[in-house]
């Protein structure tokens, strides 16, 4: 192909094709099977060039002359980009604005435009030297390039446009460099710092630009591009056996005097020509002649490039084997001549060149001669880019080359096969090998990324994401695990696709035709792994048939870019193939083939059920989603839904309710709030999605999600959003301790008052009841927590939601370990709750718990631990950390009633501990006073003191309950070190604090104190009183476990002075 | 049940930490005289029937030194326990690192999560903190020799290491001080690496191994019969302490080791005369997938 003119290819051979041809030449087929306009998302390189100061010079000019003048710069320009592949999309005043990648990309389309820009100026520098001459006038140009996605839209004439923002970036850096310079992009820098020198540039502010824009400037220097030269940048990983097989084809080659081929074939960067340096340079230079050519995608001279190359690098350069050969006779002489013009022919003018047979003759008796002296190994490069006559030239080695020790190698990637199916099989006596190059596996690739990244002599193992992530996503591609580290070290962000390896897949994408194209597009709008049957199904309404559709699959398997994985599954060779498909087309056509999978979905689901996989569901609301969001980003003043939003709405609120069920809350938040977002803002299942997402994040531990999540407009009427909200808010903060009790009261006041005229607002109500049952419970008020719960249960019954009648019934189950129920009565609920909840272990837990410690407090301390540890069982298989404080609190419990007081304390302190890591204060100071309590009871006063001490720090955060744990401890303590009659008046009132609460067992053990500290202090009458009163509360709540030590005490004290009723 | 032997006398005469007495006169050399010298007492940890009750049930790891080389350690967290001292290596002069006492801190954070794993397990263990990774999450080959041998001079019972070193140049060295360290009872507990590479010193023999399992229960760890790594422990999505009295969830083989280090601070707390090839094989044994529970209680009545 002729370099530098955006050509029409035919989409089935390839071939070049004349601008205005319908049909191919060579082949035959359509040209633009399409038929008409083709829009495609590209990635495109554009080049703004500009005159600087063209006004002034037009105004001191003769406009004639102005005219000729401006017609040279043109011209510079516009062949400096069709020598580089670009295509002039306008001009405009005296701007030129070019697009390199619009009709077909290459990977290497910013390079190209650099190098037209360089191009372009130097010309124009040239055209100076004779406009300083003639006119006394200098032009200026200065260039902005940037890289990046557009929109193309290709006539079937040829012409195209390209609209996107890189349209208008590049414009914008064109205006903001000096005369003179190159301002690129980051992209572009991204494409091109490895060839080209750049310097940074601060952020510009651009107009139209909210973001200062950062930008590189082109210095000009080219660094050397062979990757064989320097340094090895990375160590060679898992390719032994495929070294090996290189030696051996050489020790062929030499052992036989004979022309061999080794074939190295592969994706771009997955290790050949690293792996063919290995190879070279394990020879000693001395021994074996090793030469070295490249081919290349475009520019000049391009046949013979790679031979120019090799001879070029002559050992001890061409010019002296040159002169050499030419004293050898006049065949030598001819070679030498016709070698050299080749040589030359890079720097000057093309007229002296040899015709191709001539050349091709050349080499072989260049060949011939120096294997004479030493083996020869040839490589070739990138012989995808290799003009069919130098492959002609090479293969004619093989058949006409005898009795010389020469291993060609040439190095290529897969695309080689389809442009010469039959490469390597020339010659049946030469021996030749394909030698392909498969990605490395998870151990290789994880081998090399941590070579490449962990550059550290010493690391913790804490699990590396970046690294893993690469190793993985890399596609056993060295070259991508490369370019994806350094993205990472560049931006220090997550891991995104580099540019480069983009560049690469969408060039491989654009050379495919066009129905091949279209059967990717589709597959990736499926996924990476995809159904024939939904293939089949999308293709036939692209009037796609079945026999055509199986002939298109075979070629792209053919490719190796899909696999059959089944007999009706196929997958993407590589997950970034079917990515880079995916965002190469359109928005509007993934919108509209994520649809029409999802009608196609609906109805498998909808019929008899035998072809509908039960993945089906999950995958229609998946794409009814997706296509909405495309929606949303095409059209964001479009509220209107798919048609299927509704039934995909559903789905996922089944999906979430079960999640919900399951308590998976991260999964139901997640679910329910997708769920959301496919329903009219106006639906009535808004407000109760809204809030059951909010209880997932109170579930999960973090209010403040919990409370952002709150969002009164979930409602139709506003006033009753906001006022649901704000009795969810309150209840948040008044469980979190982030508002007083009395604060909320307040609130509560407020709220009873706004709800007077909404009877019938049952989710309102629900959660009203629900702050007030939180209320009364902060309070230790229990039987009223119980009543406001089942006020609050009516209310979920009413409205038919399922969820909130568990919730509620679990709450009015777990009160009974402190309403004045009784241990039987409160057993029972339990035994009904665990039958209700027996295949929920999130719901049981907390019913399980309850039931351990009212069997502990009725004596059954067997049945406490044996309910214990069925609740462990079932944590073990959740996440739950308030679960683990939980049950760690009832376990102490039961361990305190059985008197052992150490493991107790223990519990205690780690409850203490789990509760202030959970941010909950004060359920910490409570579990601190029971730990301090603890202590007393292994003898250890003095510590206990201290541990008291400690708590006495922290009062504000204390509830009543806890100050009366408190303070009855503080009267032991202190009637222990002989102060008892000190404070009896002080464990009395305490007692009567105690009263403030319905918590039968808490009155029993206040007064129980009281008994012992006025017994201490001598007072028996009261003594005796108090631990009668003890005996009486533990009594009526059923706590036999605790009734018993009272009635202990109260035979004690009764031994002493017996009360009066035992007198008779 | 039998009762255990109290550990008695001077730790530093035990004679596993004397210098080797290597040559009797008419012997040859490493050999010894058991016909005519009269057999030196020692002490013993005898090993019954082996059951995880036997092995750690009761334990609080009280009275077991354990050094935690890492990245330092928070010793504020309420995570952590029991933190006895802060040590860090700080080069010198001439390339060598010296072992200087330092503040209970840790900017990264790794160490004070293995920390309060190994507290969360043996909450009465006494903590050393070795700062090695003086640079965040990695430090120096020869920083890590340093730290190394000198708690294993220190006398600790057990070592944590989280980490490990990819260099080649360091193996020789790091297995050296891994074999004096099994020589003198110090239980040096590794973690394998993260990613499928060789690093040091985890896959020696002479160490106990841990990578992890995917389960989410603190007391479940696994004996491997696939070498290099000895057992699994629970390795993700772990809670573990983090600065500032923080907790987050993390992953790493980092994170199974301090498990199985927490265990042997239990079992050593227990059976304190336990060598570090007994200790092993009491892992082995008392492992969820080698122990079986006998039944015979219930079975036989």
């Amino acid at each position: 192909m002729p370099a530098g003119r955006q050509q029409m290819t035919c989409p089935a051979c390839h071939a070049a094709a004349a601008d205005n041809a319908r049909f191919c030449a060579m082949c035959g087929s359509p040209i633009n099977a399409s038929g008409g306009r083709r829009e495609a998302r590209k990635n495109v390189a554009i080049l703004f060039m500009d005159l600087v100061g063209s006004t002034a010079l037009a105004e001191m000019l003769d406009p004639e002359s102005w005219r000729q003048i401006i017609d040279r710069y043109f011209d510079a320009a516009k062949s400096a980009i069709v020598a580089h592949g670009g295509a002039v999309e306008k001009f405009i005043g005296d701007a030129v604005m070019a697009v390199f990648g619009a009709t077909i990309s290459h990977e290497d389309d910013a390079l190209r435009a650099v190098r037209a820009a360089m191009e372009a100026v130097a010309k124009v520098g040239e055209l100076n030297v004779g406009l300083i001459a003639s006119h006394k006038v200098k032009l200026e140009v200065r260039c902005g390039i940037c890289s990046g996605e557009v929109i193309a839209i290709t006539e079937p004439t040829g012409d195209f446009r390209v609209i996107g923002d890189p349209v208008n970036t590049a414009a914008r850096l064109q205006t903001a460099a000096e005369p003179g310079q190159i301002l690129i992009d980051a992209a572009s820098a991204g494409m091109v710092r490895a060839v080209i020198g750049l310097d940074p540039v601060r952020p510009l502010e651009l107009k139209g630009k909210a973001q200062p824009v950062p930008a590189w400037l082109v210095t000009g220097i080219e660094l050397p591009a062979d990757a064989t030269v320097g340094p090895a940048p990375t160590p060679l990983i898992g390719r032994q056996h495929e070294l090996e097989q290189l030696r051996s084809a050489y020790r062929q080659v030499t052992k036989n005097n004979q022309v061999g081929t080794v074939t190295v074939l592969g994706m771009p960067g997955i290790g050949k020509s690293r792996l063919v340096r290995d190879f070279v340079e394990s020879f000693d230079p001395g021994k074996v002649t090793v030469l070295t050519g490249r081919c290349s995608a475009y520019g000049r001279g391009i046949t013979y490039k790679p031979l120019a190359d090799m001879l070029r690098a002559w050992p001890g350069g061409w010019t002296n084997q040159a002169a050499r050969l030419e004293s050898g006779g006049q065949e030598a002489r001819r070679a030498a001549d016709c070698l050299s013009g080749i040589v030359l022919d890079n720097n000057e003018s093309t007229a002296e060149l040899a015709g191709v047979e001539e050349i091709s003759w050349a080499v072989r008796y260049l060949l011939a001669q120096l294997g004479k002296t030493n083996p020869v190994i040839m490589v070739w490069e990138d012989l995808h880019w290799a003009e069919s006559t130098l492959l002609d030239m090479i293969e004619g080695m093989v058949s006409w080359l005898t009795n010389v020790p020469v291993l060609l190698i040439c190095v290529s990637r897969p695309e080689l096969l389809e442009a010469r199916p039959t490469w390597g099989h020339g010659a049946a006596s030469a021996p030749a090998l394909a030698l392909e190059i498969k990605p490395l596996s998870y151990e290789q690739s994880a081998e090399l990324v941590a070579e490449i990244a962990m550059h550290e002599e010493v690391y913790a193992h804490q699990q590396d994401l970046i690294c893993e992530q690469v190793a993985r996503e890399c596609e056993g591609n060295p070259l991508f695990a490369e370019l994806m580290l350094d993205v990472v070290a560049e931006t220090a962000s997550s891991v995104k696709l580099p540019p480069p390896i983009s560049a690469v897949l969408t060039a491989r994408l654009d050379q495919l035709p066009h129905d091949e194209r279209q059967l990717l597009e589709i597959a990736s709008v499926i996924g990476r792994d995809f159904s024939w049957a939904a293939l089949r199904a999308m293709l036939a309404a692209h009037d796609v048939g079945d026999s055509q559709a199986q002939e298109i699959a075979a070629r792209l398997a053919r490719r190796r870019l899909i696999t059959r994985v089944s007999s009706d599954g196929f997958r993407f060779d590589h997950v970034l193939m079917r990515d880079t498909a995916y965002k190469l087309a359109p928005k509007s056509r993934r919108e509209q083939l994520h649809l029409m999978l999802a009608e196609r979905l609906a109805l498998l689901v909808d019929g008899d059920g035998n072809d509908c996989s039960p993945d089906d569901p999950v995958a229609l609301a998946y794409h009814v989603e997706t296509a909405n969001l495309l929606r949303r980003e095409l059209r964001p003043g479009d509220a209107e839904l798919p048609g299927l939003a509704a039934r995909a709405a559903e789905i996922l609120i089944g999906e979430g309710m079960k999640a919900l069920h399951r308590n998976d809350f991260p999964g139901a938040a997640a679910l329910l709030d997708r769920a959301r977002g496919l329903l009219p803002p106006t639906d009535e299942r808004q407000l109760r999605l809204m809030l059951y997402i909010s209880d997932c994040w109170y579930r999960l531990s973090e209010p403040e999600h919990a409370v952002a999540a709150l969002d009164p407009g979930a409602a139709a009427d506003k006033a009753r959003g906001e006022l649901v909200c704000a009795i969810v808010r309150s209840t948040v903060e008044l469980c979190q301790g982030l508002a007083r009790p009395e604060e909320i009261t307040a609130r509560a006041d407020q709220f009873a008052a706004q709800l007077r005229g909404r009877q019938g607002d049952d989710v309102t109500w629900c959660r009203f009841h629900q702050l007030l049952g939180q209320l009364h419970y902060c309070g230790d008020r229990f039987a009223k927590s119980v009543a406001e719960f089942k006020l609050a249960l009516d209310r979920a019954r009413a409205m038919g939601d399922s969820y909130e009648e568990d919730k509620m019934l679990g709450a009015i189950c777990e009160l009974a370990q402190w309403s004045p129920t009784t241990v039987t009565a409160g057993l029972k609920l339990c035994a009904e709750m665990s039958e209700r909840f027996a295949t929920n272990g999130a719901v049981l837990v907390p019913v399980l718990l309850t039931q351990a410690r009212l069997a502990g407090l009725g004596g059954d301390l067997n049945g406490a631990r044996a309910a214990l540890a069925e609740a462990k069982a079932h944590l073990s298989d959740l996440h739950l950390d308030i679960a683990d404080a939980v049950v760690l609190g009832v376990t102490a419990l039961v361990d305190a009633l059985a008197g052992e007081h150490r493991t107790a304390e223990m519990s205690y302190r780690r409850c203490q501990g789990l509760h202030l890591e959970l941010g909950r204060p004060r359920d910490a100071a409570a579990y601190e006073a029971y730990a301090a309590r603890e202590l007393f009871e292994q003898g250890k006063v003095h510590e206990a003191g201290i541990a008291l001490g400690r708590l006495a720090e922290k009062s504000h955060v204390m509830d009543l309950r806890t100050k009366v744990v408190a303070d009855a401890l503080g009267a032991r303590i202190s009637a222990a070190s002989g102060r008892a009659a000190q404070v009896v008046d002080f464990a009395a009132s305490t007692a009567e604090l105690s009263e403030q609460t319905d918590d039968l067992c808490l009155q029993g053990n206040s007064y129980s104190d009281l008994a012992i500290v006025a017994a201490q202090a001598g007072q028996q009458a009261q003594a005796a009183h108090a631990a009668a009163t003890a005996l009486d509360r533990y009594l009526a709540k059923g706590a036999t476990r605790l009734a018993v030590r009272a009635e202990r005490l109260l035979a004690i004290l009764g031994d002493r002075q017996p009360p009066e009723r035992s007198r008779h | 049940m039998t009762s255990e032997p109290q550990a008695s006398g001077d730790p530093e005469q035990y004679p596993w930490r004397r210098p080797p007495r290597h040559h009797f006169p008419g012997i040859p050399a490493w050999g010894a005289p058991t016909a005519t010298l009269r057999e030196e007492k020692f002490d013993v940890s005898p090993i019954g029937n082996v059951t995880p009750e036997w092995a750690w049930g009761g334990s609080d790891g009280s009275g077991v030194k354990v050094a935690v080389l890492d990245s330092g350690v928070d010793g504020s967290h309420p995570m952590v326990k029991r933190l006895d001292r802060s040590v860090g290596v700080v080069p010198g002069d001439d390339d060598e690192f010296t072992v200087v006492d330092c503040e209970p801190t840790d900017a990264a954070g790794h160490g004070t999560a293995c920390a309060g794993l190994i507290s969360s397990i043996a909450p009465e263990a006494a903590l050393t903190s070795v700062r090695v990774l003086t640079n965040g999450k990695h430090g120096t080959g020869a920083g890590l020799i340093s730290g190394l041998r000198w708690a294993i001079d220190e006398g600790f019972d057990v070592i944590n290491m989280s980490l490990s070193t990819g260099k080649p140049q360091f193996c020789l060295a790091l297995h050296e001080l891994a074999d004096r360290a099994y020589f003198r009872r110090c239980v040096i507990v590794a973690s394998a690496h993260n990613m499928p590479v060789r690093s040091y010193p985890w896959p020696f023999a002479s160490v106990i191994s841990v990578a992890s399992h995917d389960e989410d229960d603190p007391a479940v760890y696994y004996y491997n019969p696939s070498p290099p790594v000895d057992f699994f422990a629970r390795g993700m999505g772990v809670e573990v302490a983090w600065p500032g009295g923080a907790k987050i969830r993390s992953t790493g083989n980092s994170f199974a080791a301090p498990h199985i280090t927490g265990i042997c601070a239990r079992i050593l707390s227990k059976h304190p005369m336990l060598t570090p090839f007994q200790l092993k094989s009491v892992l082995y044994l008392a492992a969820s997938n080698v122990f079986q529970p006998q039944g015979g209680e219930h079975a036989s009545q």
